[in-house]
């Protein structure tokens, strides 16, 4: 899958890269290096491609079902998928639409209530609630680095503070 | 700007040491948290100090955690980072049969005379190495970028060297990216303004080395038993003497691959207990103290090693080191065959920092080993998300830009997914790294040679760089067909025993 993602990367490059503008001729083309690039890699990820066909790549492919029909364990990439969808739903939900203890409070949360289990709800709670506030702490109260988010607590309170 | 070696023995500067290396070898000892990671980390909290400390701060992170990596491979069988599974292979059995504490005080000894080697290596051949470089033309410069990445995947992609060189190419692609520095003529940018800029390699370093490790652990469920007494640290006279010869031989294994661009402890420590294993007709994975040196020299002599080629050439020796690259760039040092004369002072101040470093390593191992085998209790399922919150705050703190952390985030899920499918990080970074670089010293070559190839091809130091290119391409080659050649023996003869039972 890897090198027909590269194969496809590559050979977009290739051909992209000859409508980039030449000022002064293919010499000093900004599209040379590339071009150059482009072309051998997608050699590569042609050999690459063949290989892995040749172990049987397509046959694993399409063996899905049947290895989760027969049993196999799919926790280790169901617990991956999981893991992505939350960077994602941190990234482009809470980080931009809440302060950035609260977005860290829930996300940390979110991500023991799956990862660690066998602890109790009292003690990831209040993990979750004050691991935010100890990398808020340190990075904006203690060495003064802007922290993404809408806004957050620590900066509010050193704000009240001062004033 | 210049550098005071002063300033690393002032109070300020043996405390910054002092707290790295703790921090460094509590996170090396840490399943699953390499040094790439600390330091990538590590690189956006280090902007706001000043470009001594963190210097101090970023070299002593490293050296310690080359070393905290043997802890956990040692005492749980799980090696902190990489380079520590040589460790791992030599050092558990021992601590099966109660010399869990003798297997770590060699590996602190050991870690501690490795430095020593790289360190005295760095002090002979810096200035044999600036010499020679300040006499590269652009030809050159371009023919040992395109040296570093291809020597890189060779190493890197072990068996399948066409995957590490892929992941060089594509490296070098991603650096395409954006405005090109002679004719300002827009690469790849689909309109979008962050883009103009090029891919920053900050955000990715922080993204393969951060998310994509912790997304890579919590797939995995790993529960470990942690031992209640590891005995005796300190290892008795006895030891030492008795393994100096191997301690030598791994010493320079680990400089020398450290030297090589891309190549990490994780190379040096393989091959050096390899080497130690045919030197002494032994297999060290029945627990063997001689296989725990092998490995802790190598990986730690490699630090030295991989900032050779990184300070005198601006090619990271390995990715800590272009992490260190990066920091320095941060605060607008730019390492290289210039660097004495834009920066008096600052190789010297590195000598001392890296003596330091060395120094506190091993003082306050003693203190911390103990509280870093109780910490190898601490559930994944809590460090893992904190880092991926670390990883948003120290991308997010360099520039202040999200689409930077949008960057990180997407480089951590394809470096995941890369790794899963065994294509090494380190060339990628390289070229990352290198591209822009390769790409203008390319087309000035050309420019000044008005595209006469036959005309570059007699500058003497540029055809032993291309001949070093197409050798490392074909030992490449060589060394893949011997390994596919072995594995088709391999299922031969597993196919004929089947056939027989």
């Amino acid at each position: 899958m890897t090198g027909v993602c590269l194969l496809a990367l590559s050979g977009y490059v290739f051909v992209s890269g000859w409508s980039i503008p030449r000022p002064e001729g293919w010499l000093t083309a900004p599209a040379m290096l590339p071009l150059l690039l482009g072309g051998s890699l997608f050699v590569m990820a042609a050999l690459i491609t063949l290989d892995t066909i040749k172990q049987g790549a397509l046959r694993a492919l399409f063996d899905f079902g049947g290895r989760a029909a027969a049993g196999g364990d799919n926790r280790p990439l169901w617990r991956t998928v999981f893991a992505m969808v939350m960077v994602g739903f941190f990234y482009f939900v809470l980080i931009p639409f809440l302060q950035f203890e609260i977005a860290v409070f829930l996300f940390l949360l979110g991500m023991m209530q799956v990862y660690w289990p066998e602890a109790r709800f009292r003690t990831r709670l209040a993990l979750a609630a004050g691991l935010p506030f100890i990398i808020s702490g340190t990075f904006q109260g203690g060495f003064g680095i802007p922290l993404p988010g809408d806004g957050n607590l620590v900066q509010d309170f050193l704000y009240w503070l001062r004033h | 700007m210049s550098f005071d070696w002063t300033f690393a023995f002032g109070l300020t500067g043996l405390l910054t040491a002092a707290l790295g290396s703790i921090l460094g070898i509590v996170w090396g000892a840490l399943p699953g948290l390499s040094s790439n990671m600390a330091m990538a980390l590590l690189v956006g909290f280090t902007y706001k100090l000043s470009p001594e400390i963190a210097v101090i701060f970023l070299i002593s992170v490293w050296v310690g955690t080359e070393f905290g990596g043997a802890i956990s491979a040692i005492v749980i069988n799980i090696p902190g980072t990489p380079s520590a599974v040589p460790t791992q292979m030599a050092g558990y059995p021992l601590a099966q049969r109660g010399q869990a504490g003798l297997a770590i005080g060699t590996a602190l000894f050991f870690s501690m005379l490795g430095n020593w080697a790289g360190l005295i290596a760095l002090v002979a051949v810096v200035p044999v190495i600036i010499a020679i470089a300040l006499r590269f033309g652009s030809w050159e410069i371009f023919l040992l970028v395109m040296l570093g990445v291809a020597i890189s995947g060779t190493l890197t992609g072990q068996e399948h060297p066409l995957k590490g060189w892929a992941m060089g190419w594509l490296g070098l692609m991603i650096a395409m990216v954006g405005k090109d520095m002679i004719h300002g003529v827009e690469r790849w940018t689909f309109d979008v303004n962050e883009l103009e800029a090029g891919i920053k390699y900050l955000p990715v370093l922080i993204g393969v080395f951060g998310i994509s490790e912790a997304l890579n652990v919590l797939s995995q469920k790993q529960p470990h038993v942690v031992p209640s007494k590891i005995g005796r640290v300190v290892p008795p006279w006895s030891i030492i003497k008795k393994y100096w010869k191997s301690a030598l031989r791994s010493s320079a294994v680990g400089t020398i691959i450290g030297a090589i661009p891309g190549a990490g402890g994780n190379i040096a420590s393989y091959v050096s207990y390899t080497l130690g294993e045919q030197a002494t007709g032994r297999k060290f994975s029945e627990g063997d103290l001689e296989g725990v040196v092998c490995s802790e020299v190598a990986n730690n002599a490699n630090v030295g090693g991989g900032l050779l080629p990184t300070v005198t050439l601006g090619i990271p020796g390995n990715a800590s080191a272009a992490i260190v690259m990066a920091a320095l760039a941060l605060h607008g040092i730019i390492v290289g065959p210039n660097i004495t004369n834009d920066n008096p002072g600052f190789m010297t101040f590195v000598y001392v920092t890296l003596l330091m470093s060395n120094f506190f390593m091993y003082v306050t191992a003693f203190a911390v080993i103990r509280p870093s085998i109780y910490l190898l209790t601490t559930p994944t399922g809590v460090v893992m998300p904190v880092i991926i919150v670390t990883c948003l705050v120290g991308t997010f703190s360099a520039a202040l830009s999200m689409f930077d952390v949008m960057v990180m985030f997407a480089a951590g899920i394809l470096g995941y997914l890369l790794l899963r499918n065994g294509y090494p990080f380190a060339p990628l970074i390289l070229g990352l790294i290198l591209g822009p670089m390769g790409d203008q010293n390319l087309r000035r070559a050309l420019w000044i040679y008005d595209g006469k190839f036959e005309e570059l091809l007699l500058r003497p130091l540029g055809d032993v760089l291309l001949i070093a290119v197409i050798w490392s391409f074909y030992y490449g080659i060589k060394r893949s067909r011997r390994e596919a050649r072995r594995l088709t023996e391999e299922q031969a003869q597993a196919k004929q025993a089947a056939q027989r039972a």
